[in-house]
């Protein structure tokens, strides 16, 4: 049970007020979760980059949900120059395709003994224009949709067809209604 | 928010604040339930019945001594605040006053105040003096035995600054005679000063005769008089009465505490875990009537769960026809903590402001101050502020700080809701 910092009285999560000495309390719940980073081909991990980024954070694998910070992957803005491919590195596949944003392990973790919801190259994020978009990549059963800030609709994203992409949009790869991931947008110069 | 439809002639507007309206599940989570009361505004229109205020008045040979500041006696204090209290009444408004010595004496019987009558009163009122021993229940007795002027609206008002001479016999009386203040629906307003009258029991017969009575700590009588014409403009500003607040929780829901804020903070008696219900009685324009009711879910599933069912009854004064509203609390439990949403600065408030009256019935006045400070509430603040330098006095008398700091507290959430009539807004 968490406890006050000012007088260590423990008490509950949801309560608003230390009942003993009146100090906020924080929420553990709401604390920030310690940041998984996932590794992107080209982006050298653990820097700070000071330009414009994309972040992706995974919030939905399936019917499981995750704050934004758990799982996020740090995008400069400049590296969609060329595009940045999400699949799912595939070992017994020869030879191997790496995506820049491999997302198997993590929902091998996951998910264990499921197979994966995600394409070998599933979507690709590049630069058009200056401004960041979309692609469906590949195969014949494997889907791609956008659900725009503030919009509840979703929009599916046909092969190989730039679709435009704002800040707080919501990638789903897979079957929205069945077996998908969603990862958020968040730009850091919307 | 979220307002609460009732029936437009029910003429009470109900709002319920949720501490978070989303909040995370997990085992177990807390939440926090403010419900605000208020006639509603229409009733300002309605004619103000008449009152019928019992006066008692404690004549004890202490009352000779002198009240503070200014040189006269606590009892010729008390006589000018009633004095004062008279001029505001109509000739609508009916007044009975019994004093207590060694027994209890009927000065003025129940009477209605047309001119004569009015004359006569103030005479009465004038020649009071102080006389022997202290017999509270005497005194009491006298005012609650006479039927309530019909369509009046009833209040005692009793004064005291001594101890029983008898408590063997007065106290146990008392307790009886709170028990039929309950059942007579007459609430009690008793104000006490100095730090020789019996605190703990006369909080006790005003927490059993209910229905918005209290006890309040006067440190100089001379504010008496400012008291007893605020519960005047309250009387009359009564719109609903015999009004009652009954809360339920869902199953699965544990209801941990209620705690009433009008006129003073005070905690409701849970039954069972999940029940609890307030007599609260009459309720005015100005201040309504506000709880907080804390609850915790033991294993909250996301989604949309009852977690509340309130019930409210009372009687609207002006048709006298009684209503009878139950209403369901929602509360949104999400699974992930980023769709938690943000705390309401009302239910912090209020929050802090019940820990702070707990810091200043600790005497903690310091803390208490930065309390009030944190909920927004200045005055009280600097008031804690004041009382914390004046307890570091040599001379300082723990006790009479202590009832004042505990009044003040008690009634600091009732006055931050507190409509002035003149401006038609809350204080704070």
């Amino acid at each position: 049970m968490p406890t006050c910092t000012e007088c260590s009285e423990s008490y509950v999560h949801g309560q608003i007020i230390c009942s003993s000495c009146g100090a906020d309390l924080d929420d553990p719940a709401v604390e920030e979760p310690k940041a998984h980073q996932l590794l992107v081909i080209g982006v050298k991990e653990g820097l700070v980059h000071v330009g414009p980024t994309i972040t992706l954070h995974v919030i939905e694998v399936d019917n499981m949900t995750f704050p934004e910070g758990a799982y996020v992957a740090v995008i400069p803005i400049a590296k969609l120059e060329v595009p940045v491919r999400i699949g799912r590195l595939d070992r017994n596949q020869s030879p191997r395709i790496y995506p820049e944003l491999e997302l198997g392990e993590l929902l091998a973790d996951l998910q264990p003994g499921l197979g994966s919801v995600v394409s070998r190259l599933h979507a690709a994020l590049q630069l058009e224009e200056g401004r960041p978009v979309l692609k469906h990549l590949v195969d014949h059963w494997s889907t791609t949709w956008v659900r725009h800030s503030g919009d509840a609709r979703i929009w599916p994203v046909p092969l190989n067809t730039p679709r435009r992409i704002e800040n707080r949009d919501c990638l789903i790869l897979g079957n929205p209604r069945g077996r998908h991931v969603t990862l958020r947008v968040v730009l850091s110069h919307p | 928010m979220s307002e609460v439809a009732l029936s437009p002639e029910t003429l009470l507007d109900v709002v319920i604040w949720l501490g978070r309206t989303h909040v995370l599940a997990q085992a177990p989570t807390r939440v926090q339930v403010l419900i605000e009361t208020r006639p509603n505004t229409r009733t300002r229109h309605i004619v103000a019945p008449p009152t019928d205020l019992r006066l008692v008045v404690d004549v004890s040979g202490s009352m000779a001594n002198p009240s503070g500041q200014d040189k006269l006696s606590k009892l010729e204090v008390a006589k000018r605040a009633i004095l004062r209290l008279l001029d505001e009444l109509t000739d609508r408004d009916y007044v009975l006053l019994s004093v207590f010595s060694t027994d209890g004496r009927l000065v003025i019987p129940r009477t209605s105040l047309h001119r004569r009558s009015r004359q006569r009163i103030q005479k009465e009122v004038r020649v009071l003096q102080p006389e022997m021993a202290t017999n509270i229940s005497a005194g009491l007795e006298l005012a609650l035995t006479p039927e309530i002027a019909t369509g009046a609206l009833p209040r005692v008002i009793l004064f005291t600054d001594g101890q029983s001479s008898s408590p063997q016999t007065d106290h146990p009386r008392l307790v009886e005679l709170a028990d039929l203040a309950r059942a007579r629906d007459l609430p009690l307003s008793i104000y006490g000063t100095g730090s020789d009258y019996n605190w703990s029991l006369l909080q006790q017969v005003a927490v059993r005769a209910g229905g918005g009575s209290f006890l309040k700590h006067v440190m100089d009588p001379a504010i008496l008089e400012g008291h007893m014409l605020a519960e005047l403009a309250f009387l009359r500003g009564t719109a609903i009465d015999k009004f009652e607040i009954e809360g339920v929780a869902a199953r699965g829901v544990t209801l941990i505490s209620a705690t009433g804020m009008m006129p003073q903070i005070r905690e409701l008696q849970i039954t069972g875990d999940r029940e609890f219900k307030d007599h609260t009685g009459a309720l005015d324009l100005h201040r309504g009537a506000q709880y907080l009711v804390e609850l915790e879910v033991g294993q909250p599933r996301p989604g949309k769960t009852e977690v509340l069912f309130l019930t409210f009854r009372g009687r609207n004064r002006s048709t006298l026809q009684r209503f009878e509203h139950t209403v369901e609390v929602p509360i949104t439990f999400v699974a992930s903590a980023t769709d938690q949403s943000t705390v309401n600065e009302q239910v912090r408030k209020v929050l802090l402001m019940l820990a702070a009256a707990k810091q200043a019935d600790a005497g903690a006045y310091n803390k208490a101050a930065d309390l009030y400070r944190r909920g927004g509430d200045a005055t009280t603040a600097t008031v804690m502020d004041n009382l914390h330098t004046a307890s570091m006095r040599p001379d300082a008398d723990p006790v009479d700080l202590g009832r004042e700091a505990t009044t003040l507290a008690h009634g600091s959430v009732t006055e931050s809701y507190t409509v002035d009539p003149g401006a038609g807004r809350r204080k704070h």
